[in-house]
């Protein structure tokens, strides 16, 4: 795990935990995670910052090709791309809190071989390459082919995962790219594809 | 005056115990029949409306867009979390485990889903309703396992009528012996696909139906739900957070209300009852010792009678820690059975599958309930290889962004295809009955306490053989029915989950009418202490195949009609 001792943005939810303890007892501390308070102060807030900052798990670099490789995955149509709605910045915030250390490692790894592949094959970093190499790439590891293996396609559809979920559980994906319907008002078992055109992205669980 | 109390030396007409399902209804029927009742709640106070704080929040609204932190999960929900309905949106209802322990013996391991605030898990449930028939309370008697149930359907047919008008149950008409009827609000609708499956199903096979499933839910208002400041259902399907629109039937939205308006009721929050109090010269309950959920002193309260309300394994565990001279296992324990016999449903089997066409079909809303085959092994037969039977539920829904997440693909190709529905998916999935029997039981731990010095409580329950049979048949089965139905890619599944994670356990306090093996006599009445009551689920003598909620209610208001008499008639 990455801990980012100057920012207070990024500080350590348990150390704040720690640190609270410390001052109004375990039991109190503790009961305030339940409480919404707790929720907010380490909510996660979306950056909209042109430079690519160091992340919860990801330090800049790789939050810059995380950037890169989310655009790819979901890039813009008549609808922003997932790296206009910072899903690297939600896909680390969400690795930091949700998933363990090993889980942080596959991600990381998956990177650093994306970038090896690419010095190596194309002699030019990724996030320099064309488009149309970029994707021939992120590809190859979707399809383990080449130098990628099983394990590499494996932790590609980890992260793909976690951006997707970014995406469409973000206001634009969930309310312009697809429909959202917050209070539907009841219940029709039959209505036209055509006359809603696209999926709900109101869904009950997610 | 508040409705909340602390301490008091006031004598109630009646004390229950527990705010959920069971409670709500014991202190509402109660109330209006002109006793004064206290409502005995071991957590915090739970307001409607007010304190549904994960209602109305769209996913991008909440920092983990409704996933919980690792952390937090560590320290407090590691059981919890195995809920289908736990999220970020509802984690505040479910129960603290680290200050909730449990044993499991060796060996073995049960889920228990905890909801301790008021309103219980009636904030929580899954809102599916059914009767019992005749068939269910005669399953005992036929292959032996149990005890016979001391009631018939007769006895709470009206039973059913009464809780089902006031709590709004939506539902269609179907003449089926083996479900009968409720008292109804309209349905939901079936999608095409799902009519389409149903048509397939009823025309191969004789003996099933396939129906909508009965919920809990305002589907169409009645003026009195009106009155009680309910609305109808809007078709969010996020009822687990709380519904301001009080659509769906909860203790906040329906009973409490009711209880409250009488003037008769009082609460007292925050009260971890710790045990009976029995008058060994009276033979009765006098009231109930409590310890504050907070600050961990000790209280009493006093009443004429006393209803154990407070779950299956609550009410259970409080019996097991009220010991006096006259019961050294117990209280109402002189049968030896208490903390035997209990049971859950078994969910660990079905079948899925994708439904071709339909392409231009859809659906709006997000309607709180599936589609119900009712149980079409009914009637014993040896030929089975099991015996009882399950209900199987599913629905019919078209795939979406969630179910394509890690689909190959890049680009601008891969997004255009998440952004519409994807292919019809199926599936049909088993809810079994649990035999009876003695080894499955309940008892306290020799030495573990929990925070508030009670006893823990060490479980040991698991499924035997026939369940896992009758799972066998039920994935078989499903996958049949599916495939008359022309469903496509059918893959069926047997798990092997533990019991508790249904969250319908029942038994452990079995009623019945022969009190050298029962605690309750056929009205909820402890045989051997006569104003003591006990209508949750540990009443129960089989799970039946059905949800047990709305006979939780049915029990609970005759036990009531009962006790009010017989406390009229000065029998008690």
């Amino acid at each position: 795990m990455k801990e980012n001792e100057n920012q207070p943005s990024s500080f350590s939810k348990r150390r704040f935990v720690q640190g609270l303890s410390f001052i109004i007892g375990g039991t109190a501390a503790s009961s305030l995670l339940s409480g919404n308070a707790f929720a907010h102060a380490i909510s996660y807030q979306k950056s909209n910052d042109k430079l690519i900052r160091e992340g919860k798990v990801l330090n800049s670099a790789e939050m810059a090709q995380l950037k890169k490789i989310a655009e790819l995955i979901i890039p813009k149509t008549d609808t922003p791309s997932a790296a206009d709605v910072d899903c690297h910045g939600f896909a680390d915030n969400q690795l930091f809190h949700c998933y363990d250390k090993v889980q942080h490692q596959r991600i990381k790894k998956l990177l650093r071989k994306i970038a090896l592949s690419s010095d190596d094959r194309f002699q030019i970093p990724f996030l320099k390459l064309k488009e149309n190499l970029q994707y021939r790439l992120l590809n190859n590891v979707e399809q383990a082919k080449q130098e990628f293996l099983p394990e590499h396609r494996s932790d590609f559809k980890f992260l793909k995962y976690l951006i997707v979920f970014g995406y469409y559980t973000s206001e634009v994906g969930a309310t312009q790219e697809l429909s959202y319907q917050a209070v539907p008002g009841g219940y029709k078992g039959s209505v036209p594809y055509s006359e809603i055109g696209k999926g709900w992205g109101s869904l009950a669980y997610y | 005056m508040s409705l909340y109390v602390s301490k008091t030396s006031e004598v109630f007409d009646a004390i229950v115990v527990g705010s959920g399902i069971t409670g709500g209804w014991a202190a509402k029927e109660f109330c209006e029949k002109g006793f004064k009742t206290l409502m005995i709640e071991r957590g915090r106070v739970v307001e409607h409306q007010k304190d549904y704080i994960g209602e109305n929040k769209a996913p991008w609204e909440l920092p983990l867009r409704s996933k919980v932190d690792n952390l937090l999960i560590e320290q407090q929900y590691k059981i919890q979390k195995q809920c289908y309905a736990f999220s970020d949106t509802t984690k505040h209802f479910f129960g603290n485990d680290k200050e909730l322990p449990y044993q499991t013996k060796e060996g073995t391991e049960f889920s228990w889903i905890r909801a301790n605030q008021l309103g219980g898990k009636s904030l929580l449930w899954h809102r599916q309703s059914y009767r019992w028939s005749d068939h269910d309370f005669n399953a005992n008697k036929l292959d032996g396992y149990g005890n016979d149930w001391p009631i018939r359907y007769k006895d709470l047919a009206s039973w059913y009528a009464h809780v089902e008008s006031h709590a709004g149950i939506s539902g269609s008409t179907e003449n089926l012996p083996q479900l009968p009827d409720s008292v109804y609000l309209p349905p939901f609708e079936m999608n095409q696909p799902e009519k389409f499956v149903k048509a397939k199903i009823e025309k191969h096979f004789d003996d099933r139906k396939m129906i909508i499933g009965r919920c809990a839910h305002l589907s169409q208002p009645e003026k009195h739900h009106l009155e009680q400041g309910r609305g109808p259902c809007m078709a969010r399907n996020e009822c687990h957070r709380g519904c301001s629109f009080g659509a769906y039937f909860s203790t906040q939205s329906s009973t409490l209300p009711a209880a409250v308006a009488t003037g008769h009721l009082k609460i007292a929050p925050n009260s971890v009852v710790h045990s009976l109090i029995y008058d060994d010269k009276t033979q009765r309950v006098k009231g109930i010792r409590v310890i504050d959920n907070e600050n961990l002193t000790q209280r009493e309260y006093f009443a004429k009678v006393v209803f154990l309300c407070a779950s299956t394994l609550g009410s259970t565990q409080i019996l097991l820690n009220s010991k006096s001279r006259h019961f050294p296992n117990g209280l109402g324990n002189r049968s030896g059975v208490l903390g035997h016999y209990l049971m859950d449903h078994n969910y660990n089997a079905g079948s899925t599958g994708y439904i071709d066409g339909f392409e231009d079909e859809y659906y709006a809303g997000r309607r709180p309930t599936g589609i119900y085959v009712p149980n079409f092994n009914y009637t014993p037969d040896k030929s089975r290889g099991f015996l009882r039977g399950y209900a199987l539920s599913g629905k019919a829904y078209r795939e979406n962004w969630k179910h394509m997440q890690s689909a190959d693909g890049l680009g601008v190709e891969f997004k255009n295809r998440l952004k519409h529905a994807g292919r019809w998916k199926f599936g049909l999935h088993a809810q079994g009955e649990m035999l009876p029997r003695f080894e499955n039981q309940i008892s306290l731990h020799s030495s573990l306490k929990d925070k508030w010095g009670i006893p823990q409580l060490e479980i040991n329950c698991q499924y035997s053989d026939n369940e896992k049979r009758m799972m066998q048949s039920a994935a078989e089965e499903s996958a049949k029915m599916l495939k008359v139905a022309g469903v496509k890619d059918i893959k069926s599944y047997v798990s092997h989950d533990a019991p508790g994670l249904a969250i319908h356990e029942v038994g452990t306090a079995r009623m019945g009418n022969d009190p050298r093996e029962s605690v309750l006599n056929g009205f909820n009445q402890c045989h051997d202490v006569k104003n003591l009551f006990v209508t949750d689920g540990s009443s129960f003598c089989s799970t039946a195949v059905q949800n047990p909620s709305l006979t939780f209610m049915a029990l609970t208001v005759r036990a009531v009609d009962y006790a009010v008499k017989e406390l009229k008639a000065r029998r008690i």
